[in-house]
């Protein structure tokens, strides 16, 4: 794997860290405390402001927080490994990492998509002034921020999965 | 049979003596020790090698990691569940409210149109909005099956599952009771260890099969919008802690013994295809349809029956079902519950997708309306205590009928008893701690 590319996944990793710890802590927080303060600021501080709304949408789920942790220590872990040349330990890691961040990807595509149909074709009332952008949160940023490590992924596992990993 | 016990007893200890291994690990121990060596005398390999399995599974065994991808996978699939399947479950409601509709446009007959409106429309059709949920979640399932996963979270939780008594092949007979309880506890047969067989058959219903899923849905959707995926995911995760607590205290004080080893060749990992997943599916999808057209429907129409006896009442309180309902009600007067909620539980007995059927009917509204009549009479902590207790009180009369079949009426009856306390304790403890922490 090339140098700049598992550099590259290492600070995404961080990324990943700080957002899904962010998602992960004031979302179980906001379930005891209501107030909108902390949501809010936590909004503001991590997220851009396009205008017609904020970039990431932070999502403050527990769930996504959780995943976004796993997803970033894999990266993480299996970085720091690919540097030492790892296998086992480090590329497994790294490609472990790479198979969740797609399935959350596709799984923030699809659901963008499906609020999508709520919005402009069944026209939910719920849904009445919904935009994508709001829908383009931690997960789905980061999950595209992850593309080149993604595609890296994919042909590593296309070759094992021709070959298996030759070891002398 | 005394000596021979005896005689076996002895060469087991002789065994674990002489190799420090149980003799049920030490036997395919000693298989693959000579396959192996008949493999490396017969095939001459330039190189060693590693599969992808191989590769991957260094990540996903990993002790650390192995739990908290399971967590991150579990709580995608519920997020697939819940919000890819709305905009289906938006467009079935939408069809049933416009059959209510012409019924009450066309069928000028009262007693025919409340029967048709009220107990077919108003409960089945609650109850049939949700069958997206349980379509998506049965497929995600079948590409987690497929993809050679859901084998290896066995692997991952042997470990944590023989400290609560259990092995990790219980974790088998715990997911399938993830589709449904009844194939749950009858894949307990598989399971070799007596004790353990009865510990993951009587923990199986405390295990959220996609009966509950409309009643989470729905209190899920009202109650908490902005988290509804994570809220039924946290009733899944709170379904396997109960299941192993009470693994742990029952197999703790009555059924001594320790969990046999976990021996099992893990399939390798695979791409699954579209068409088996679609068939997959259907299969299971399919059977909550069937089962909606037959006890569902007997059941519905049981509690419309009740709603509208003795003949002449005028309001569903002055009923049969009212009356049950007021007795009732006392009991659950320290989670929030009015006598509608307390009198819908009593039918999940039957089958729990009932629930939200009798609300349906109780209410006399269909299922959009239903959100907005439930939400002016819980709070956010009496709904999540409401969820709770449906995920943990008797199981339905087909999972006790497969208890009775697989361990006989004792521990059938333990099963309902036991499951009832725990769902009062633990919806009070949801009531008392919530409530402490909220204030």
């Amino acid at each position: 794997m090339k140098r700049a590319l598992i550099l590259y996944s290492i600070l995404l990793s961080l990324i990943f860290i700080f957002y899904g710890s962010m998602d992960l802590l004031c979302g179980i927080v906001r379930w005891f405390m209501p107030a909108r303060a902390l949501p809010d600021l936590v909004q503001t501080s991590l997220s851009f402001d396009l205008g017609r709304g904020r970039v990431p949408a932070i999502t403050l789920d527990p769930g996504m927080g959780l995943s976004l942790l796993v997803i970033g220590f894999s990266l993480l872990y299996g970085g720091l490994g690919s540097l030492k040349g790892k296998l086992k330990g480090g590329e497994s890691f790294f490609l472990a990492g790479s198979i969740l961040a797609l399935i959350l990807l596709v799984l923030q595509v699809l659901i963008l998509f499906a609020n999508g149909v709520e919005t402009y074709a069944l026209r939910i009332e719920d849904f009445s002034g919904w935009t994508p952008l709001e829908d383009l949160n931690e997960g789905l940023v980061l999950g595209l921020l992850a593309i080149p490590t993604l595609s890296s992924s994919a042909k590593r596992l296309r070759s094992l999965r021709k070959t298996g990993y030759q070891k002398d | 049979m005394e000596e021979l016990r005896k005689v076996l007893n002895e060469a087991k200890n002789r065994l674990i003596e002489s190799f420090g291994l149980e003799p049920d690990v030490l036997l395919p121990d000693i298989r693959y020790r000579v396959i192996e060596e008949i493999v490396s005398t017969s095939i001459i390999r330039e190189k060693v090698e590693l599969t992808l399995t191989d590769v991957i599974d260094d990540a996903i065994l990993n002790k650390y990691l192995g739990i908290p991808v399971f967590l991150s996978l579990a709580w995608m699939m519920f997020q697939f569940t819940f919000s890819v399947a709305a905009p289906i479950v938006d467009a079935v409601d939408m069809f049933f409210s416009w059959i209510g509709e012409i019924i009450g446009e066309y069928i000028s007959n009262s007693f025919l149109a409340s029967f048709l409106a009220d107990g077919i429309v108003g409960g089945l059709g609650t109850i049939l909005v949700f069958v997206p949920n349980i379509f998506f979640l049965f497929l995600a399932l079948s590409a987690l099956e497929d993809s050679g996963y859901l084998a290896r979270v066995a692997f991952i939780f042997d470990r944590l599952m023989r400290k609560f008594r259990l092995s990790g092949r219980s974790i088998i007979p715990h997911l399938i009771g993830f589709g449904c309880n009844v194939p749950g506890v009858m894949a307990t047969r598989t399971i070799a260890g007596e004790n353990e067989r009865i510990l993951t058959a009587i923990t199986n219903p405390l295990i959220s099969c996609s009966a509950r899923l409309p009643v989470y849905v729905l209190f899920a959707g009202v109650f908490f919008p902005d988290n509804s995926p994570t809220i039924i995911f946290s009733l899944y995760m709170l379904g396997i802690v109960l299941a192993f607590l009470i693994s742990f205290v029952v197999g703790r004080f009555f059924l001594k013994g320790k969990p046999s080893p976990l021996i099992m060749e893990l399939p390798e990992y695979s791409m699954p295809e579209t068409r088996t997943l679609l068939m997959h599916m259907w299969e299971r999808g399919i059977m909550f349809v069937k089962k909606a057209g037959t006890v569902i429907l007997a059941g519905v129409i049981a509690i419309w029956a009740l709603s509208n006896l003795p003949l002449g009442v005028k309001s569903v309180e002055e009923s049969y079902l009212g009356i049950l309902g007021h007795i009732m009600e006392p009991l659950f007067k320290p989670f929030g519950w009015d006598w509608r909620i307390a009198v819908s539980i009593v039918f999940g007995f039957v089958a729990k997708e009932i629930v939200v059927g009798a609300l349906g009917m109780i209410y006399g509204v269909e299922e959009e309306a239903l959100e907005h009549v439930i939400s002016q009479t819980m709070t956010p902590l009496s709904a999540y205590a409401f969820m709770t207790f449906v995920l943990i009180y008797v199981p339905c009369v087909a999972t006790l009928a497969a208890i009775k079949g697989e361990l006989g009426w004792k521990w059938a009856i333990f099963s309902a008893i036991y499951e009832v306390i725990l769902a009062y304790l633990v919806a009070l403890m949801i009531m008392v701690i919530g409530g402490v922490m909220l204030s």
